[in-house]
């Protein structure tokens, strides 16, 4: 067969072909695979145009190119056609998924898992504490002897005179600095206990996150710019923040930060008490008697703790207004959160 | 504490706002916040009601006639049943605001009202709303009633002082801050009085035995008092924070406590038996029967002061009923002293007295001061009882004690705070604070006044110049340095990865308060921790399994029509051992609650049985990266219809099991229950060792073929896979379970059981008869070894 009638046979078979996939028997890429594919007819013609005469080269192959844009463009054009036809999708998709497995993370892991992110950004490595202690851990260690005031601070439940739930994860403090020289860098989240009536505003137990930084020449100022820190990537770079002193037995000096949480509702009235100012947090540098404690060298270190309650803030950040929802497990509440 | 700013004006001014103020003692690090009292509205005026007739419309209102000595009476309509005729009233008249609203004139049942008769409440003089205020018949119609009342307007400052500021427990401690916000020196006062020829050693001595628990103990004697209601600034001054008027004499040492932060008391001097006062321990078992008749039996850590025959008063904490000052009283024995701190406190939370004075006690009172304060008793006490004799000296035991000096380095101060304070700086600091120092060049020798009993280090003085300096003054420091040995690998990173693997796939994160009752620890077999003070039964013991808090919470939303949840918690659960050091041991637990046993939806509803757990489970070890775990039934525990054990690398490291009807009527759950516990500190240590490491995969052609077989219903499927592996060559790559059958015409004790097997060989094509080869081996084994025939 000559060149001629090959070109000419193929273009017979791909016009009635090209039939076929307008009437949706045959499918448009295969027959794409048949002519234009790497094993396509069209490439056997290919090596019969080396046997043609010289001069008649360049008119056979403007012919093969010629056959090879017009089967091109036939298919192209039936590929776009089939493809709106086939997205005609007859069902109501507004009909809900048939099993859906939509689940939830709890608010208060939400709010460990943010606020370690931040921390861990700049170093603090997370470590844990028991939730079980004893008074010496709790309290001693801390700088709050017994018959200290600040005691009242915090109604503690017993398991004996010395065995105690952990009011604060502080003790996670003498627990790491017992065993580990400085540096020291730490974040400590976990479950503490008070022996408060459970109410609207108060639970028997809640989190908190405990942080630590111990080093040479750590200062006060280097405790205001973490936390500040802190404070722009938790609630936005915008956010305004106050240092104002206080009082925690195992910091001197302590300090609270606020930040200004504005006085847009009523409900900023009642949380801020009418000063648009808001307690997040308590902090300090660490006191020289926990150092003892630890043994810790006070001439040579220095260094800062703060310690977060994790139910105060995801109550702020998401508006719940009674702690209790936290602990209760109702699917409408917690299916809310995920993140 | 409350501070009445009128009261703080004896000892210094301030041009500030109450916000203002509030925002500086804020700063100082003395929390407060602020109300008026008194702040009645000057449209507020003394009114004569000359007629008052019913209303004609109505039964219960009457219209009244006022005069406000202005051309005409005005006429307002009153509903106090104890309106009537020729009484003066207080009224406010239109456009005065009472609390929150203003009067305005007003249509009552067809007549206009033009201003308000008020009621004590209504006006904040008072607690009565019986009926309107009824005015003494002295005071001036038509002048205003704060003027006619001398009511002055104040405002209260509501401080919540931290334990370390007990110098702050008085007017005098709050001017002494007021005075560092204002930079101006407070005025204190000196207080002289006539003193007569009367000795008190005559009348009294003081032994103390031991000045550790008494450091120094005062006393005056004063006779000839009055016992009567006190003058009217007295009352109100108390009355303003908040304090109720008992007599002349109680009311003044209160009025003292409050003003210099000195707790004082007073004995009844002809009450006391013989002349002989001691400070001493209580004998143990020795009893007094207090000011409020209770009968307190004592210990050895109690103070008391006691005569010839006994304790007198709890030193600190309360007096006794027998020497206390009564309207019959005339001569009395004035008491200012400082006691032992720990002892006070102990012994106030043993008798649960924590009242004004003991608070004081316990958080250290200004040594220095103990005379000053008597002395202005005394001479408020004269101004009022003008026939009182004083005598002329008074007794004074004390254990000399100097003023604490304190080392202070400025350089070490502002590298401590990150500051670059200098020496003129600090030391204005300290000149404010009241501290003198010695003269030297950056480092100073500090004498501490005498009532900041919280100073005691360096540090305290460094915290001191921050506060003073302002917290917000000092620049923070974001260049942050850390050592890379300070890092440390987190070691619940499984558990942030088990969160997101079970919330991804349909579970939902629950916490549950880890306090149980007895019934609720008992679902675990292992020892719980008892509460010695629990808050209530229910929340005896501390949480020794997370399913009780699971079953709860299903519990809940099953009675608020939940059908289908799956819920899980990760946390912790302790167990009572004694040889640890906290006497327990704790361990990280997941626990996955399922509640109902099929889903339902508009699709139709979907069973869900024990293998969509398995297949949970199997998801979530995948996810963690473990490629195989197993299960095997294990014994049943009372809670349960079926327990199966998770078996991880050989080691059971969790279990299944669906929840009995006995535990679920104690939840009230009526679906079925299926709880999964899974142990996370055995998990981990697996975790920790995994490695991933890739097996080169296979491009030659894979050969498929299915067989089945019949066998005996005893025989399960790892036993049939594994008798199907150990029988083939390498080339067995894969083997698949496509089909359990179960069919009439079988022998009744077999199942035909399909399985599909993929042959690949890593380095050539394999031939077909190689395969058939490969499957007569299979069946042969599976025939020999399960007796498992080919269908």
């Amino acid at each position: 067969m000559s060149l001629s009638e090959k070109i000419q046979e193929i273009k017979s078979t791909f016009d009635s072909d090209y039939k076929s996939v307008k009437n949706n028997q045959l499918d448009s890429q295969l027959v794409y695979n048949k002519y234009l594919g790497r094993k396509g007819l069209m490439n056997t013609l290919y090596p019969l145009l080396s046997k043609v005469h010289v001069d008649e080269k360049s008119e056979f192959g403007k012919k093969i190119n010629d056959l090879k844009n017009h089967i091109a463009s036939k298919l192209d054009d039936k590929q776009s056609t089939t493809k709106s036809s086939k997205n005609k999708l007859k069902v109501d998709l507004s009909l809900p998924e048939s099993y859906n497995s939509f689940g939830s993370i709890h608010p208060i892991t939400l709010i460990i898992d943010e606020i370690k992110s931040i921390f861990n950004r700049i170093g603090f490595s997370s470590v844990y504490g028991p939730e079980i202690d004893t008074d010496y851990y709790n309290f001693e260690a801390l700088n709050i002897p017994k018959h200290h005031p600040a005691r009242d601070m915090q109604d503690t439940f017993y398991i004996n005179n010395q065995v105690l739930l952990r009011t604060h994860t502080s003790g996670s403090q003498v627990h790491f600095m017992k065993n580990n020289e400085p540096p020291v860098r730490i974040l400590s989240p976990g479950r503490v206990y008070r022996n408060e009536d459970i109410s609207v505003r108060s639970y028997c137990l809640f989190h908190q996150i405990e942080g630590l930084y111990v080093d040479k020449n750590v200062t006060f100022s280097e405790l205001k710019g973490t936390l500040e820190y802190f404070a722009k990537e938790f609630f936005g770079s915008n956010v305004k923040t106050r240092f104002r002193p206080s009082y925690f037995p195992f910091t001197e000096p302590s300090a609270e930060m606020d930040v200004y949480w504005g006085l847009n509702s009523e409900s900023d009235y009642r949380i801020t008490k009418g000063t648009g100012w808001l307690e997040i947090l308590g902090c300090g540098m660490v006191d020289p008697e926990v150092f003892k404690s630890v043994e810790y060298d006070s001439d040579k270190y220095s260094g800062f703790a703060f310690g977060l309650g994790i139910e105060r803030i995801a109550m702020l950040k998401y508006g719940i207004d009674d702690i209790r929802l936290l602990y209760e497990g109702d699917f409408k509440f917690l299916e809310q959160f995920k993140k | 504490m409350k501070i009445s700013r009128n009261w703080l004006s004896n000892y210094i001014e301030s041009d500030r706002t109450n916000s203002e103020l509030v925002d500086c003692f804020t700063q100082l690090g003395l929390e407060c916040n602020y109300h008026l009292i008194n702040s009645l509205d000057s449209n507020i005026v003394v009114g004569k009601v000359v007629e008052c007739i019913k209303h004609p419309d109505a039964d219960r209102l009457k219209v009244c006639q006022v005069d406000i000595a202005i051309e005409s009476n005005l006429t307002i309509i009153c509903g106090a049943p104890n309106v009537k005729e020729n009484i003066l009233v207080p009224i406010a008249k239109i456009g005065s605001h009472i609390s929150d609203f203003e009067i305005k004139k007003t249509k009552i049942r067809g007549i206009y009202s033009y201003g308000m008769i008020c009621s004590e409440k209504e006006l904040g003089l008072g607690e009565n709303h019986d009926g309107i205020m009824i005015l003494d018949n002295n005071l001036e119609v038509g002048k205003k009633l704060a003027s006619e009342l001398e009511i002055k307007e104040d405002s209260i400052f509501d401080f919540d002082i931290t334990p370390n500021r007990g110098d702050c427990f008085s007017h005098l401690g709050i001017a002494r801050e007021l005075s560092i916000i204002e930079n101006l020196k407070i005025k204190k006062e000196k207080f002289d009085f006539k003193k007569n020829e009367l000795d008190i050693f005559d009348y009294v001595d003081v032994t103390i035995d031991d000045y550790d628990l008494c450091p120094r103990y005062a006393c005056r004697l004063i006779k000839n008092v009055e016992v009567k209601e006190s003058p009217l600034w007295l009352k109100k001054s108390l009355a303003a924070i908040g304090q109720k008027s008992v007599n002349n004499i109680v009311d003044l040492a209160n009025y003292i406590m409050f003003d210099l932060g000195q707790p004082l008391h007073t004995f009844d001097y002809d009450k006391l038996n013989g002349n002989k006062i001691e400070v001493r321990r209580a004998y143990e078992n020795e009893k007094i029967i207090c000011l409020n008749n209770d009968e307190n039996k004592l210990t050895s850590d109690d103070i008391v002061i006691a005569d010839n025959s006994g304790p007198v008063a709890i030193a600190g904490v309360i007096g006794g009923l027998e020497s206390q000052v009564t309207s019959k009283t005339t001569n009395i024995l004035l008491e200012s002293a400082v006691f032992n701190e720990i002892n006070i406190r102990k012994t106030s939370k043993k008798y649960d007295y924590a009242k004004e004075a003991s608070k004081r006690f316990e958080r250290g009172i200004d040594y220095e001061n103990v005379i000053y304060v008597m002395d202005k008793f005394t001479y408020l006490l004269l101004s009022d009882c003008k026939k009182a004799e004083v005598s002329f000296n008074y007794i004074d035991k004390l254990k000399n004690k100097s003023n604490k000096l304190i080392e202070f380095d400025v350089s070490k101060c502002n590298s401590f705070l990150g500051t670059a304070l200098g020496s003129k700086e600090i030391k204005s600091i300290f000149n404010s604070l009241d501290i003198k120092f010695s003269d030297k060049k950056d480092h100073f020798k500090c004498s501490i006044p005498s009532y900041r009993n919280d100073l005691e280090r360096e540090v305290d003085l460094f915290e001191e110049v921050a506060r003073v300096f302002g917290y917000d003054s000092i620049e923070s420091n974001m260049n942050f340095k850390f050592s890379i040995n300070s890092l440390i690998r987190d070691e619940n990173l499984i558990e942030d990865k088990l969160r997101i693997i079970l919330s991804n796939n349909g579970f939902n994160e629950h916490y549950s308060n880890s306090l149980y009752n007895k019934k609720e620890i008992a679902f675990s077999n292992e020892n719980a921790i008892r509460l010695m003070n629990p808050l209530s039964r229910d929340m005896e013991y501390l949480r020794n399994s997370l399913v009780p808090g699971i079953l709860k919470a299903l519990s809940f939303n099953e009675k608020r029509e939940s059908e289908f949840l799956k819920y899980y918690e990760i946390g912790s659960v302790n167990v009572y051992d004694k040889n640890k050091y906290n006497l327990s041991k704790e361990r990280r637990v997941l626990s996955l609650g399922y509640l109902g046993d099929s889903i339902k939806s508009w699709s139709g509803t979907k069973p869900f049985n024990l293998f969509n757990i398995k297949g949970d489970i199997s998801m979530i070890f995948h996810n963690l990266g473990f490629n195989k775990i197993s299960y095997k039934v294990d014994t049943i525990d009372k809670n349960c219809n079926y327990k199966i054990s998770i078996i991880l690398n050989g080691q059971n490291i969790g279990e299944i099991k669906e929840i009995n009807d006995t535990v679920k009527n104690y939840y009230d759950i009526s679906s079925n229950v299926i709880i999964c516990n899974i142990e996370l500190d055995k998990v981990n240590v697996f975790y920790d060792k995994l490695k991933i490491s890739y097996k080169k995969t296979i491009s030659y052609p894979s050969i498929n073929r299915d067989i089945a077989i019949l066998v005996p219903h005893s025989i399960t499927h790892d036993e049939i896979i594994n008798v199907i592996r150990q029988s083939s060559t390498k080339i067995l790559r894969d083997v698949k379970l496509f089909d359990i059958y179960d069919d009439k015409n079988f022998d009744k004790n077999t199942k035909s059981m399909g399985y599909s097997l993929k042959f690949q060989s890593p380095d050539r094509t394999l031939k077909s008869s190689e395969v058939d080869k490969e499957i007569k081996l299979v069946l042969d084994n599976l025939l020999t070894k399960l007796n498992a025939k080919q269908r």
